[in-house]
């Protein structure tokens, strides 16, 4: 292992494959399982899943193609050279508010349910302060750690997520996956749309393009990184349907919450697994923020090129938080996260795919 | 290797980031064990009144050196809802009721037989983020308050209540354990189910036996069943493990003694609206005792194995009868099975299913009793 490696400015395919995955799951995967049960019977919801992740897959897919043909420019750059000027300086606008909007959801969403399960004493404006904090840290590191500290926190997701699922088999009902097609089609449609808000986080392949030293790896490292996502969500969702049953996953507010929460090891100190669980899902949530938080900045800093980078994150910051303020109760937390969710599809059904179609037809400019 | 090393120190520094959080231990009471009874209505409200008794470790007492003294306390307080009383206990108790070990909760028949009396009871326990969904539910004959003061070796009634439901080996004369979680789908999905049944014998014995019937229409108690029907059931059911039979062959008494019990529902035939279901039931055991004189041989395994259907078939039989003639409760999951399997069907059922046209009571029910004999002991 040398450490000369790690000095470079850039990531590797393998770790942009590692930030999707880690970038993808976020608060999201908290209340999924609900979210396709409400509008699917039994384990219909799996339909939905595969079927939007294959829509997903191919989306990340052409992204990734997209990039490809710009090795090395940044987003602003990629637009610019494709659409005319005001048009890009719009849509790149969009895209860092869309950024910013979605690590305020994130440290908001992190510190009702930190307030929930773990402090209920503690206001939860402080928590989203303290998130953002540690968020803050992050960000003024350099890039490449933000990215490379993604291949050190997700192989531990992936096993507490698995042992989620193993340790809960011993109270699974198979029975409750039935009956099996059962629901309508436009149950399966909704649910592809629900799903899709815990797919947000692909947009970041755009933006990080410029740092991946092989560009030609992009496509099929971020397709993997969704996949992984895809797989967990399955899980998830397949084990809260055999624990809860469809009807109680419906009726409960954070399901692979719940799902923790019925773990019990014998012994003390394992007893309550949720805390361990709770601790790791953190670290996973702290990472989509900050590369949200990042991304945010990086659009900030092609617009202003002469601006110092900690002089945007100190600009950035309070306008975060203040937005992550601003819905009050559960009402307009739901509401925040379901806008999110449709300015995200609305960003994704627009921005790539048309744009790679227009460059395709007119090439690349040199 | 190295990268593994990682992975591993790194699992294991983030357990220790865990730990109790901001919850003080020594400013919270911890409930182990939750009753719910009638309460007399003193108000003009026509809300009914709760008793709610809140039984809480007292983890001082609970060391072997100290001989005198409770482990635990109970607190008692009225109110509509739980919530209600726990606030009025705050006004008597100087520590928070704290309920993430809670063990179990007890219902006492007279609130279960109000219709939904019981599933509005338990919204509490089921929303509330530290109640876990393990929580064991159980019917009490008679107000719980005298089931959280029985005292044995065990110092803490729930923790006696809780083990006895453990100690189901050696007969299954006692509906299956059930699980808050799965109570709550069963209410939400309207489905009758049943419950395990506690008796108060003495001021140092509880007795669990039998099964309380909750009807999914109504969500209430409806019945309660024998000891010996519970048996009944609980063969049909598949949840016969470690439940004994006595046979009587040629004067001598035979045990046979259940280790695996299964159990399959089929729709055998739909012919005019005239639904046939079939049950296969398999039961796996042993001899495991012969009231029998010392120098005579035992009969031979095929014959018990005859007898044992014979008698299982007859008792099963007499008991389906009585849930679809008397009962009128599908306790059997043959509903369930339905809705799952055959979900056209059950679309045009489900509505008089166990209510209005009963079709639960037109049903026809074929059993079919495959019993092993694995071992007799020592002896031949």
């Amino acid at each position: 292992m040398s450490k000369v490696k790690y000095t470079d400015r850039s990531i590797s395919a393998k770790e942009l494959m590692y930030a999707v995955a880690s970038m993808v799951i976020g608060v999201g995967i908290f209340n999924l399982p609900r979210y396709i049960t409400t509008v699917t019977n039994g384990i219909d919801g799996m339909i939905s899943i595969l079927l939007m992740g294959g829509l997903v897959l191919a989306i990340v897919w052409i992204m990734g193609q997209f990039v490809r043909m710009y090795p090395r420019k940044g987003i602003y750059e990629i637009l610019l050279s494709i659409i005319p000027k005001p048009i890009a300086f719009l849509l790149i606008i969009v895209y860092g508010s869309f950024f910013a909007l979605l690590a305020a959801y994130e440290i908001r969403a992190i510190a009702e349910i930190t307030k929930k399960y773990l402090l209920p004493n503690t206001s939860s404006d402080i928590l989203s302060l303290l998130f953002l904090l540690v968020t803050l840290y992050a960000l003024f590191g350099s890039r490449t750690a933000l990215i490379r500290i993604n291949s050190m926190f997700l192989p531990v997701v992936l096993i507490v997520s698995l042992l989620l699922v193993v340790l809960n088999i011993r109270i699974m009902h198979f029975d409750n996956f039935y009956p099996l097609l059962t629901t309508d089609l436009k149950g399966y449609g909704s649910g592809m749309i629900n799903i899709f808000f815990s797919f947000t986080g692909i947009s970041i392949i755009i933006s990080y393009s410029y740092l991946v030293n092989e560009p030609e790896k992009a496509s099929s490292a971020a397709v993997k990184g969704v996949f992984i996502s895809i797989i967990i969500y399955a899980m998830v969702f397949v084990s809260c349907v055999a624990v809860f049953s469809n009807l109680g996953t419906d009726f409960l507010e954070n399901p692979t919450i719940e799902l923790g929460k019925e773990i019990e090891l014998p012994g003390g100190f394992f007893e309550r697994f949720e805390s361990v669980y709770f601790t790791i899902w953190i670290m996973t949530i702290f990472n989509t923020t900050s590369m949200s938080m990042d991304s945010s900045l990086i659009v900030l800093e092609s617009l202003f090129k002469k601006t110092k980078k900690e002089t945007l994150i100190v600009i950035l910051a309070p306008i975060i938080f203040f937005v992550s303020m601003v819905p009050i109760g559960m009402e307009e937390m739901e509401a925040m996260g379901t806008f999110i969710g449709r300015l995200s599809l609305a960003l994704t059904a627009i921005v790539p795919v048309p744009l790679y179609i227009i460059a395709k037809i007119r090439g690349v400019k040199k | 290797m190295i990268k593994r090393c990682y992975v591993v120190s790194i699992l294991l520094l983030s357990f220790l980031l865990q730990g109790c959080g901001a919850r003080e231990i020594e400013k919270k009471a911890f409930v182990i064990g939750v009753g719910i009874d009638q309460g007399k209505n003193e108000d003009a409200t026509s809300l009914p009144v709760m008793n709610g008794t809140f039984q809480v470790a007292v983890p001082r007492s609970l060391k072997p050196e100290v001989t005198n003294g409770k482990a635990y306390q109970n607190f008692e307080e009225k109110g509509h809802d739980i919530s209600e009383q726990i606030s009025k206990i705050a006004q008597i108790s100087n520590k928070e009721l704290y309920f993430a070990h809670n063990q179990i909760i007890l219902v006492s028949d007279k609130v279960a037989k109000q219709p939904q009396r019981m599933e509005r009871l338990l919204d509490f326990f089921v929303r509330h983020e530290d109640i876990r969904r393990s929580v064991r539910v159980f019917i009490t004959k008679g107000d719980t308050k005298q089931f959280l003061n029985v005292e044995n070796n065990e110092k803490l009634p729930s923790l006696y209540i809780d083990t006895l439901s453990a100690n189901v080996q050696n007969h299954s004369r006692t509906a299956s354990i059930k699980r808050l979680g799965d109570l709550q789908e069963d209410l939400l999905a309207h489905r009758s189910f049943v419950l395990p049944v506690l008796h108060y014998k003495s001021t140092d014995e509880i007795k669990l036996g039998g099964a309380a019937i909750i009807k999914g229409e109504s969500s209430r108690l409806t019945h309660v069943l024998n000891e010996k029907d519970t048996e009944a059931l609980n063969i049909l059911n598949g949840e016969f493990q470690k439940g004994m039979l006595l046979i009587e062959l040629k004067d001598n008494l035979y045990i046979y003694k259940v280790d695996k019990s299964k159990s399959k529902i089929k729709l055998q035939s739909t012919n005019n609206g005239q639904l046939t279901f079939k049950i296969t039931v398999s039961l796996e055991g042993e001899i495991q005792e012969v009231n029998k004189q010392m120098d005579t041989r035992t009969t031979s395994a095929d014959r018990v194995k005859k007898e044992v259907e014979k008698q299982l078939a007859i008792k099963t039989e007499r008991f389906i009868n009585k849930l679809q003639n008397q009962y009128k409760t599908d306790v059997l999951g043959l509903g369930v099975y339905l809705e799952k399997h055959h979900h056209k069907e059950w679309l045009k059922l489900r509505n008089d299913w166990e209510t209005g046209e009963n079709h639960f009571s037109q049903v026809k029910i074929n059993t079919q009793i495959n019993t092993t004999i694995s071992s007799a002991g020592g002896l031949r």
